[in-house]
């Protein structure tokens, strides 16, 4: 849904120094929204309310890790399969159809998330917090309101409104900040838990009021029998989110089980040397996919849809010639992309002696550091391939990608947990990353050359 | 004990289904052929069809194919690179008018694989498609040729990867997709077909397409030559190659059939039943006509020629002796012309009656269709003692022996009235000529005669496997 890149490529063309900078930030927060505001939330809430989170502040971190880690491997597929159920009836223009699945499919991932969320913390023990309970019951609420969060996001590239959605995020950040250290405060880490939820719930809730103004509910959705009959014919979309997440998160998990520790009282581990530089190599991907959603995106889209245009009414002749400038479009596109995110990736693994510091990073994570800059980069060139290969409806060659990465991925991760190589860390993800992108690529090249028979035998019977 | 002779009756949108001069032949031939078990494998344009015949105790299988259904590939062809070359060079021939090379086609099409996808998603096919648009349509919507490229070969697609019935003889009736299923069970089980044409299938087709108005242009000569291979490729693959008439045979030879495997098998009638209808008079001028109420009867002729007798002479009555149900539509545009000519009392619709009731008391039997092979009531008419008048359709001029006097051509009433006048002025002369043609008939349109014929050509088919 390449909407949001239309109005912030209009603002764009207001020009001067102004839009540039509101069309970054407004990027910057629909690609990344909920992802930044728990980073700023955390450090905020570190930074200016460490007594707020004294009982237990990895304890903390563990929760919001997993928090939004599982809520991705477990809920990932279904985002993609329900994102294609709203475009369908958005652009079947069933506005009212499309909020009450919003609707009910909110309801249903924060039941489902929920109940996951109560039965996963069961075995373990807060009994060393002042409010066990409390910090159980926000765990479990934070979890099923990052779940609701990504909901969200699915709809929030179609809202028009990008002040609204940074507004939303700024507040629903401001409040868990003030809500962890008042809260916090009075009921130790189960207080800083709930302060916490509140904000990202708070977020969520913005998010849904300006959703389901523009989508206002209408009739009634029977969802699981939609999502179900959706799954019968999209399969491979469900199977292609379900790895792509699995594929980002399996070394993660990997190495917590393999070289990190518990939070005290769980069974719940982190690996710091790895997680915190994986943390902030995950970040240099922002202004990759703010390209990508401003310029990239747009202009594919555009052109597929002159080249779908022409296949209906155009001579052969016409078609080739538009299925010639996708290609060449979307070719020239990935290489300004990809020197753009070149860029930055190279900059900052020459710069990452200095940067790590800074960070409050070890200097011997360097190695890793780097390793990950550039896992990163082909990682956001996956996803950015397997986007096209979703827009082109090759689904099967898109879930053939996500598994190459998540399978290679898995892979290398236990050989290098097995062999404790734990310098090694971020070479699987790196590996995994570079080869699936070379698969996607490959089927993007291919799906795209052959694109009009392919649209054509999707309308074919038999 | 030897088992029985099993032949398998191919043919497309006609018995059981639909009633009419084939279908009744169809009925008749099985009926008449009793040591013989048939299976009826019929080709149809839509499903679940009513069946109008009791089917004979001797249909010991009924299969029906349903064109516009698309099916499930089950199983793949073993050379899917070699089976499209082998399209394309089908199609290259076929559009230059050679012979070409069916059976490597049907050989690398196995029964359960339907290409409807495969044959344009494959590169050759693709490049075959591309090559055709650019030749036919390369200034207008590719879209057009794509959907007509497809609407034509997927029913193609249809007949070859479906499955034939097991049988000693195949037997198709008609050119067209029965002839290609003909064709397609010939080569997969080596056992032989016949042919048998009532018509010709091919120009049937060409007729119809150059009538409607929504097949025009390249699309036009497309679905043209469609037929056209269709039926040369039956011609080739046949055994024996069947027409009614002797002009039908040459027409077939021209289009590819071998001289010396073609064969003319009248048809024939129940010489017993109708030469013993007992003529009596009946008080006016008694016209009749029978057949469906359709358009290729053209029964609106009929009436038009109805309102010019009936001025000349107020005693005529006139009689369309045939089924109204099968197009209520064009029975209703009857009805209003009827009326609109004020023939209500003298026009009359029987409905399904049995004929020689009518036979008895008619002066003369008209046919105005537009389109006959060779019609049965005409020779009904003969043995029963009526003379004819019919429009210069299949192989009504043999019939009529090309007398002027009664031939007219399709569409003109004026010239069928003139005809019909002429037979109630001259009835000394008339006698002779209804004496004459009730002996023809006697003795060369029985159809015990025709029915022994296929037994033969059955017998001989399976003495030589």
């Amino acid at each position: 849904m390449a909407g949001i890149g239309f109005e912030l490529q209009r603002v764009l063309r207001k020009g001067g120094l102004g839009s540039v900078v509101q069309v970054a930030f407004a990027g910057v927060m629909i690609v990344a929204g909920p992802w930044l505001m728990s980073i700023g939330g955390i450090f905020f809430i570190g930074r200016f309310a460490a007594p707020a989170l004294g009982e237990g502040q990895r304890l903390f971190i563990t929760i919001v890790v997993y928090s939004y880690a599982f809520s991705l491997v477990l809920f990932g597929g279904f985002h993609y399969l329900f994102t294609r159920v709203v475009a369908d009836q958005i652009y079947e223009e069933k506005h009212g159809e499309a909020g009450a699945s919003l609707l009910v499919f909110s309801l249903l991932v924060v039941v489902v998330a929920g109940v996951v969320a109560w039965a996963a913390l069961t075995p373990a023990s807060f009994a060393s917090l002042t409010h066990p309970m409390l910090f159980r019951a926000a765990s479990v609420g934070l979890f099923a309101v990052i779940n609701l969060l990504w909901v969200m996001m699915i709809f929030v590239s179609l809202l028009k409104r990008f002040a609204g959605i940074l507004l939303a995020y700024f507040s629903g950040m401001t409040i868990s900040v003030v809500g962890a250290v008042v809260l916090g405060e009075r009921w130790g880490l189960g207080g800083a838990m709930s302060g916490f939820a509140i904000g990202q719930l708070v977020a969520a809730m913005f998010l849904a009021a300006l959703l389901l103004k523009k989508y206002r509910p209408k009739g009634f959705t029977h969802l699981p029998h939609v999502l179900s009959r959706y799954f019968g014919r999209y399969r491979y979309l469900f199977g292609s989110g379900l790895l792509y997440f699995w594929g980002i998160w399996v070394d993660k998990i990997v190495f917590w089980f393999g070289f990190g520790s518990p939070a005290s009282g769980t069974y719940l581990r982190l690996y710091d040397t790895y997680d915190v530089p994986v943390y902030f190599a995950s970040l240099t991907m922002i202004p990759g996919l703010v390209y990508f959603v401003v310029v990239l995106e747009t202009d594919f889209y555009l052109r597929l849809m002159d080249f779908l245009k022409s296949l209906q009414m155009r001579t052969f002749a016409r078609i080739q010639e538009r299925k010639y400038q996708l290609r060449n479009g979307m070719r020239r596109g990935l290489r300004e992309q990809s020197l753009f995110q070149g860029i930055i990736t190279v900059a900052l693994v020459l710069l990452a002696t200095q940067l790590l510091p800074i960070l409050g990073v070890s200097s011997s994570q360097t190695g890793i550091f780097r390793i990950l800059l550039i896992a990163v980069y082909f990682h956001f060139l996956l996803l950015t391939l397997i986007t096209f290969l979703l827009y082109i409806e090759l689904f099967l060659q898109a879930f053939v990608s996500a598994l190459v990465f998540f399978g290679l991925n898995l892979l290398g991760s236990l050989a290098t947990a097995y062999l404790q190589l734990a310098a090694w860390g971020g070479v699987s993800y790196l590996l995994s990353a570079v080869l699936a992108s070379i698969v996607a690529f490959v089927f993007l090249d291919i799906g795209t050359r052959r694109l009009d028979r392919l649209i054509l035998a999707r309308y074919s019977s038999g | 004990m030897t088992r029985r002779a099993r032949v398998c009756l191919i043919l497309e949108g006609s018995y059981p289904y639909i009633t009419g001069g084939v279908s009744s032949w169809m009925h008749e031939l099985i009926t008449e052929i009793p040591e013989v078990d048939f299976v009826v494998y019929s080709i149809s344009p839509k499903a679940d069809q009513k069946i109008r015949y009791q089917l004979p105790k001797n249909v010991v299988e009924h299969r029906d194919l349903v064109l516009s259904s698309i099916r499930r590939s089950r199983r793949r062809s073993p050379d899917k690179q070699k089976l499209f070359e082998r399209i394309r060079d089908f199609h290259t021939n076929m559009e230059a008018g050679a012979s070409a090379d069916f059976t490597s086609v049907a050989e690398l099409m196995p029964a359960g694989y339907y290409p409807y996808r495969d044959a344009f998603t494959h590169d050759v096919g693709w490049e075959m498609i591309a090559a055709g648009n650019h030749r036919h349509n390369p200034i207008y919507p590719f879209s057009d040729y794509f959907w007509a490229w497809k609407s034509a070969h997927d029913m193609l697609f249809t007949i070859i990867g479906t499955e034939v019935p097991e049988a000693d003889i195949y037997h198709a009736i008609s050119t067209g997709y029965a002839g290609l299923a003909g064709a397609v069970a010939k080569i997969r089980t080596g056992k032989p077909l016949v042919l048998t044409e009532h018509g010709l299938y091919h120009k049937e087709r060409e007729m119809e397409i150059r009538r409607v108005r929504f097949i025009r242009g390249y699309q036009r000569d497309m679905w043209i030559k469609l037929y056209d291979g269709l039926s040369r490729l039956a011609y080739q693959q046949s055994e024996l190659v069947i027409s009614l008439f002797e002009y039908n045979r040459r027409l077939q030879i021209e289009l590819g059939a071998t001289e010396e495997r073609t064969r003319v098998i009248a048809n024939g009638i129940d010489i017993e039943r109708f030469s013993s209808v007992e003529r009596v008079h009946r008080d006016g001028f008694h016209v009749g006509l029978v057949g469906r109420v359709v358009p290729i009867k053209d029964i609106k002729t009929f009436i038009a020629m109805s309102r010019i007798v009936k001025e000349r002479y107020p005693d005529a009555e006139f009689y369309c002796i045939g089924p109204t149900d099968e197009d209520p539509a064009y029975f209703e545009a009857c009805r209003t012309m009827v009326k609109s000519f004020r023939l209500e009392e003298c026009f009359h619709f029987t409905g399904r009656v049995e004929v020689t009731l009518y036979y008895a008391f008619l002066d003369v039997l008209l046919l105005t269709s537009v389109r006959e092979a060779q019609p049965l009531v005409i020779l009904e008419a003969y043995a029963s003692g009526i003379p004819v008048v019919a429009t210069s359709v299949g192989n009504v001029g043999e019939l009529l022996d090309y007398d002027e006097r009664f031939i007219s051509p399709s569409k003109d009433p004026q010239k069928l009235a003139t005809a019909v006048a002429y037979i109630r002025e001259h009835p000394n002369e008339m006698d002779g000529i209804v004496a004459r043609n009730r002996q023809k008939t006697i003795r060369f349109y029985d159809r015990r005669e025709v029915f022994k014929s296929y037994l033969e050509i059955y017998e001989s088919l399976r003495g030589g496997q």
